[in-house]
């Protein structure tokens, strides 16, 4: 049984083309360019889905995307708007949530319970018994929800885009061509986009037979098509408003982030539907979904219908509904009496029945779909049934605005519309046609052009003046066009199933504010988000409370317009990583290279087996000689008069005493004194120092000195050499000999004695050389050219060879560090240590008349609160110890690990904790609460657990460390 | 997303600048002020203040006028203006 | 191998592309002509560079080069694709010529740090990008509108969340040329590789971009 209207220019369908699917196990043909919906009502179908809660059967409704009536899933998709997808060969749709089939859906019993499911049921319920509450869980998570989600999915991601405009007119409806044909030769770059496949809007299905209006919509489309200006984006939503007159467009090809220098937004309006008893059956429509279907798709949704009119608009859809070849029976006018003539004039004239002066009581149906309308009309409010399987609501309007509160427009309820409009936007926001509060077609155009005129105006161009046209002085919308009945199911909101009762109750129960009654009865929370039931709620509650419809308010409107799939939002896949000159060398010889921050750093070599490798590699520097990849320190040059009052204002500690070409630790605190970064600061001269930074706070380093250097106004050059650096750490008692190989200077420890800096060329490349003791081993750290990095690399590792030399990695190293009881700032340390808490008070010169810091540690110096301290486990067991592992004293905590490993040196696990200061006495026995809940004792150890003396990095004692 | 129209750089997206707030150098003398005063008080009514941003691929510090209330940028000079 | 200088995206260049030496540094070689009508990338990392930097590099600029840009972010041209950047207040970019003459002896002056004159390498990765309409590429990797970029400017900005420098060259044809870290230098290459390809582009290697500037010079 088809119900397809005979061929119409500008339709929507290619009727050359049929398309073929299945619909619940039924095979549905159709044309190209149906969508589901279409396709299904064109075969006979009314009944499309079942509700959320109550599993009633439902039809079309605003057939515009307004509503969620019709939700199918199919393959791994979900959430399928039956209303805008495209209908595709081969297709198996399915409804959602249904429990055996549409037809049959056995959550449809539900309805037997409906008296114990009031709104808000389940904040009352299931509490007791406890025992019964995980099968509760059970059953309403089986029954809750809608579409189900496959976890196996793959998601195809879309890239996202931005793009640039003077203007960008969101909705390409009677206003937005308007606009956009106003401003297509003004040389302003504009971009139009529209939800819909194709532009024109109303001016399809409601001005169909207006030559008027297709002559503007034809020269509209003409003007934009041809500009060189003007971008057209059909099939394009308006998902959210963010800063700046910034708009996220979302599309078939994925996100397009439009940064415009106007928004003119002409996004129309959301019919309302007449709120009465089985108003949701299917066949009862909003009126404009009946014209959609006939003219973009040539689908005939009834055979007889009636029109519920509540405005003006009810008689020009009726009358283009019967153009169409549709049957229109009657006409119920539920508005003022007195006017009723005026408007049904023309309707009358064209032979439809119109029944002033009624009310409606409720909708028949029969095997769950409509089957007739009863009303109440006349003087003696007498009782009429109409039989017809279609009435088509046209009750009011609610403008399409959420952009517009977003921008921090005001929009307000106007008592002679009967509807809000936006009163006052923000600069560079526009809003023109039914989004505006007009309605009848001219005033929308002249509202198009009016605003295209202030947007040129705005941008300081010109395109012809125009002026905004006054507003209609009666109501569009009926200010109540709600019924209620003795026996309910007067749905006010068709996601969520919600009836006037509810409401009623919600109130009766304290949720009285239009915040409170939308989150107690979810009025407006479906899929939907309320386009269709917010207003009448809002009415409903008026009446409730006895208050003007203007002063209850309305809830925030949020993005996103429709909903967007995650493959759309996550963009292509974007992983920011940064590597090493020597990346490859690592890959290549097996290395467990891991993320650390945006770096890929290698762990150590020969991934099959890390924990021997990393033991391994231990061995070779102590024994022998290592090379490991440091690159990723902060290299930072810094050139100028005023470098030392810059170095002495950012960091701790004094630079007075440091000689030409020798280094010394610094490290630098924030205003509340907690440790930042540390590194080496080399000195050059007194113009020239050169200094290093952890990997993961180079950045910050930079961007503070700079801050510094111009809070101050120092005359200083600072140069981040980060990634332009590469460095080389060669470590181990045989490291000066694979030196020696590759350089012409003198490397003898009195020539280049622990701590100093040399400028060398070595294997041919031009570098500099740190002394330096970080693992606690004679060792020199190389820094050279990135881009040179890999060849010096590979001649250290052939000049190296007859000693043995291998790669160590980051484990390793870290092991290394840790028999020295070197800390590690953000291991060792958190966001509040303070240097005095980690024996690094002899880093701090407080005398320094002023330094980032200096009067918070003055404050935190004789408080003295934790230590760091080194510790040897004394017991083992099989539960291992671990960083963040507590330290408990009389059931209270005061203390924490910060590093462990298994020391090779000591035989034992070793590692440093941050304790409070009574305990950190030498020999104290510590109890560290494991992983398993079982407690460790743990000894403090004096530091280092390796070479106390130091004398591995260095000939001879150096002199005494000093701040 | 917010862009901010800045001297040398013209109009930028804002995601490529760090805002770090209204910063003044640690005085060598705080007056009457403790030092918690210093570290930890704010003021954070709405009023128009002058912020430190921070455009990280060139390395430079901006001052910016921007009103907290409406969150509009009023002005942006160089740091060293 | 003897050159002791390797591009960072070197190993990105699947084999059976050749390896060459351009400017002391190793680089693919061997690739595909460029074709005007596609897009297209190539590695062109080995163009010399260095860094002036200090109170005194504007003079030093000069004496040793004949231009000083006056203005943060201006190019100073120098000929042949040779340009000096003012990078930062005191901080100045020397970029050779792919003839491998212009800007020579200052590119080829050793490192040293005197009389307020600061002389070191800069190390980075540089790729031309070369298409009629890279609108397209600009508008996915940044935020920022394609529209600032200007002839004789240097803009810095991000792509795909990476720091670069932007350079907008007129001959042969409009193209850009960016600059970024070695650090980053895989990352943003295979990107990029990857957008070119969907783009109906192809990678190509410096010689081909060679070729294609010198049928102009």
């Amino acid at each position: 049984m088809t119900r397809r209207l005979p061929p119409r220019t500008g339709e929507w369908i290619d009727r050359n083309e049929k398309v073929s699917f299945h619909f619940e196990g039924e095979r549905v043909v159709g044309f190209k360019g149906d969508v589901v919906s279409s396709a299904l009502l064109a075969s006979g179908h009314r009944t499309l889905a079942r509700s959320f809660k109550y599993h009633r059967p439902r039809g079309v409704l605003s057939f515009a995307n307004h509503d969620a009536n019709v939700l199918l899933e199919h393959d791994a998709r979900t959430h399928i708007r039956g209303d805008v997808e495209l209908a595709e060969n081969g297709r198996r749709y399915r409804a959602v949530n249904t429990w055996g089939g549409l037809k049959f859906d056995r959550w449809q019993l539900i309805r037997l319970l409906a008296p114990f499911l009031p709104v808000g049921f389940y904040y009352k319920a299931f509490y007791r018994p406890r025992f019964l509450f995980p099968l509760w869980e059970r059953l309403i998570r089986r029954a809750a929800g809608l579409g189900r989600v496959d976890f196996n999915a793959s998601t195809e991601r879309q890239p996202r885009r931005h793009d640039y405009c003077d203007v960008l007119i969101i909705g390409a409806g009677a206003a937005g061509l308007a606009a956009a044909h106003a401003l297509a030769d003004s040389g302003l770059t504009v971009m139009v986009s529209d939800e819909n496949p194709r532009f024109g809007g109303s001016l399809d299905y409601l001005h169909s037979n207006d030559d008027h209006a297709q002559a503007f919509k034809h020269e509209a489309l003409q003007a934009i098509e041809t500009s060189t200006t003007v971008k057209t984006l059909p099939g394009y939503f308006a998902a959210g408003y963010y800063a700046d007159n910034s708009v996220a467009l979302v599309g078939p090809d994925g996100v397009l982030y439009v940064h415009a220098r106007t928004v003119i937004v002409a996004t129309g309006a959301y019919e309302q539907p007449a709120v009465f008893r089985n108003n949701d059956a299917p066949g009862v429509m909003l009126a404009s979904a009946a014209a959609r279907l006939a003219y973009r798709y040539a689908v005939a949704p009834f055979e007889n219908a009636c029109v519920i009119a509540g405005n003006d608009d009810a008689y020009t859809t009726a009358l283009e509904l019967q153009h169409a070849g549709l049957s229109i029976s009657a006409v119920i006018d539920i508005g003022d009496p007195a006017t009723c003539a005026s408007r049904a004039a023309a309707a009358i004239a064209a032979g439809i029945q119109v029944i002033p002066n009624a009310e409606i009581s409720h909708a028949d149906t029969r095997r769950g779909e409509l089957a007739a309308i009863v009303i109440r009309c006349g003087t003696e409010r007498a009782e009429q049934r109409i039989e017809c399987d279609g009435v088509l609501m046209s009750v009011g309007w609610v403008p399409a605005a959420g952009l517009l509160y977003q921008a921090g427009g005001k929009i307000d309820y106007d008592d002679v519309l009967q509807q809000v409009v936006p009163t006052t936007l923000p600069d560079g926001v526009f809003a023109a046609g039914r989004v505006n509060g007009f309605h009848e077609l001219s005033a929308r155009v002249a509202d198009g052009r009016a605003a295209a005129s202030e947007a040129s105006t705005y941008l300081g161009s010109t395109v012809a003046r125009a002026n905004r046209p006054s507003r209609a002085q009666h109501a569009h919308s009926h200010a109540y066009p709600i019924s209620r009945h003795a026996r309910g199911n007067e749905f006010v909101d068709f996601d969520e199933d919600i009836v006037v009762g509810d409401l009623e109750t919600a109130w009766r129960e304290g949720f009285d504010s239009v915040e409170l009654m939308k989150r107690y009865s979810t009025i407006g929370m479906g899929p939907s988000q309320g386009k269709t039931s917010n207003m009448n709620g809002v009415r409903v509650l008026a009446r409730l409370n006895d208050q003007a419809v203007g002063a209850i308010g309305v809830t925030t409107t949020r993005p996103f317009t429709h909903p967007i799939a995650m493959g759309k939002l996550a963009g292509r896949r974007i992983r920011r990583q940064w590597r090493t000159p020597m990346h490859t060398f690592h890959t290549d010889h097996h290395a467990d290279v891991t993320e650390a921050g945006t770096w890929l750093r290698p762990m150590s070599y020969a991934a099959a087996s890390p924990a021997s490798a990393v033991h391994r590699e231990y061995r070779q520097v102590r024994e022998a000689v290592g090379v490991i990849d440091v690159s990723t320190l902060g290299k930072i040059e810094l050139f100028g008069r005023d470098v030392i009052a810059l170095l002495e204002y950012a960091y701790t500690c004094s630079f007075d005493k440091l000689a030409p070409h020798m280094s010394r630790y610094i490290f630098m605190v924030d205003s509340s004194g907690s440790l930042v970064d540390d590194g080496v600061a080399a000195r050059f001269s007194d113009e020239h120092f050169y200094i290093t930074a952890t990997s993961s706070h180079a950045q910050t380093v930079v961007r503070q000195l700079q801050l510094f250097a111009d809070q101050l106004a120092l005359e200083v050059t600072i140069i981040d050499r980060t990634f332009q650096v590469g460095a080389i750490n060669l470590a181990g008692p045989r490291s000066r000999e694979v030196l020696e190989r590759l350089t012409d200077i003198d490397v003898s420890d009195a020539a280049f004695p622990y701590l100093a800096v040399r400028g060398a060329t070595v294997a041919g490349v031009s570098t500099r050389l740190l002394r330096v003791g970080f693992v606690g081993e004679l060792g020199y750290e190389i820094h050279a050219p990135a881009n040179s990095c890999i060849a010096l690399w590979q001649a250290l590792m052939e000049a190296g060879d007859e000693f043995g030399i291998a790669p160590f990695g980051v484990a390793a190293q870290r092991l290394l560090r840790l028999e020295k009881g070197h800390l590690i700032f953000g291991q060792d340390t958190d966001g509040m240590t303070n240097p005095f808490e980690v024996n690094l008070g002899w880093g701090v010169r407080l005398g320094k008349e002023r330094f980032v810091g200096k009067h918070a540690l003055e404050v935190l110096k004789p408080r003295d609160a934790r230590k760091l301290i080194g510790f040897e486990r004394v017991e083992e067991s099989d539960e291992p110890l671990r960083e963040c592992n507590l330290i408990i004293e009389r059931g209270g905590l005061v203390g924490r690990v910060t590093s462990v490993e298994y020391s090779p040196h000591r035989g034992c696990v070793i590692g440093l904790a941050s304790v409070s200061s009574e305990l950190s006495t030498s020999a104290r026995v510590l109890q560290v609460l494991l992983s398993n809940g079982e407690y460790a004792p743990v000894k403090v150890v004096e530091l280092p657990f390796y070479d106390p003396g130091n004398t591995r990095q260095q000939a001879e004692k150096p002199p005494a460390a000093q701040a | 997303m917010k862009t901010i129209n800045c001297p040398l750089l013209g109009w930028r997206p804002v995601s490529e600048f760090t805002a770090a707030g209204v910063l003044e150098p640690e005085p060598a003398d705080l007056g009457e002020m403790s030092a918690a005063q210093w570290v930890f008080e704010r003021n954070n009514v709405p009023m128009r203040r002058t912020e430190w941003w921070y455009h990280g691929a060139t390395q430079l510090w901006f001052k910016v006028l921007r009103d907290t209330a409406t969150d509009t940028i009023i002005d942006v000079t160089t740091a060293r203006d | 191998m003897n050159a002791r200088r390797h591009s960072p995206v070197l190993d990105l260049y699947a084999h059976p592309t050749e390896r060459g030496e351009y400017f002391d540094m190793s680089v693919a070689v061997g690739g595909q002509d460029i074709d005007p009508a596609r897009l297209a990338l190539i590695d062109i990392s080995p163009v010399p560079k260095r860094l002036v930097a200090g109170v005194g590099a504007a003079g030093w600029l000069m004496q040793h080069c004949g231009e000083v840009p006056k203005d943060l972010f201006d190019c100073a041209d120098a000929g042949a694709g040779g340009t000096v950047v003012r990078l930062h207040y005191t901080q100045y970019l020397i970029v050779g010529g792919l003839d491998g003459e212009c800007l020579r002896t200052a590119l080829t002056a050793d490192d040293s740090a005197t009389d307020g004159v600061l002389l070191l390498p800069y190390e980075c990765a540089e790729f031309a990008l070369l298409g009629a309409d890279l609108d397209p590429l600009f508008n996915e990797l940044s935020a920022c509108n394609p529209a600032l970029l200007q002839a004789d400017r240097w803009l810095a900005t991000r792509f795909a969340h990476a720091e670069v420098g932007l350079r907008l060259i007129t001959v042969p044809q409009p193209h850009l040329r960016v600059v970024c870290s070695p650090a980053d230098a895989r990352f943003l290459f295979e990107l990029l590789s990857t957008l070119v390809a969907e783009h109906g582009g192809l990678t190509t290697t410096l010689d081909a971009y060679i070729r294609l500037i010198g049928v102009m010079t």
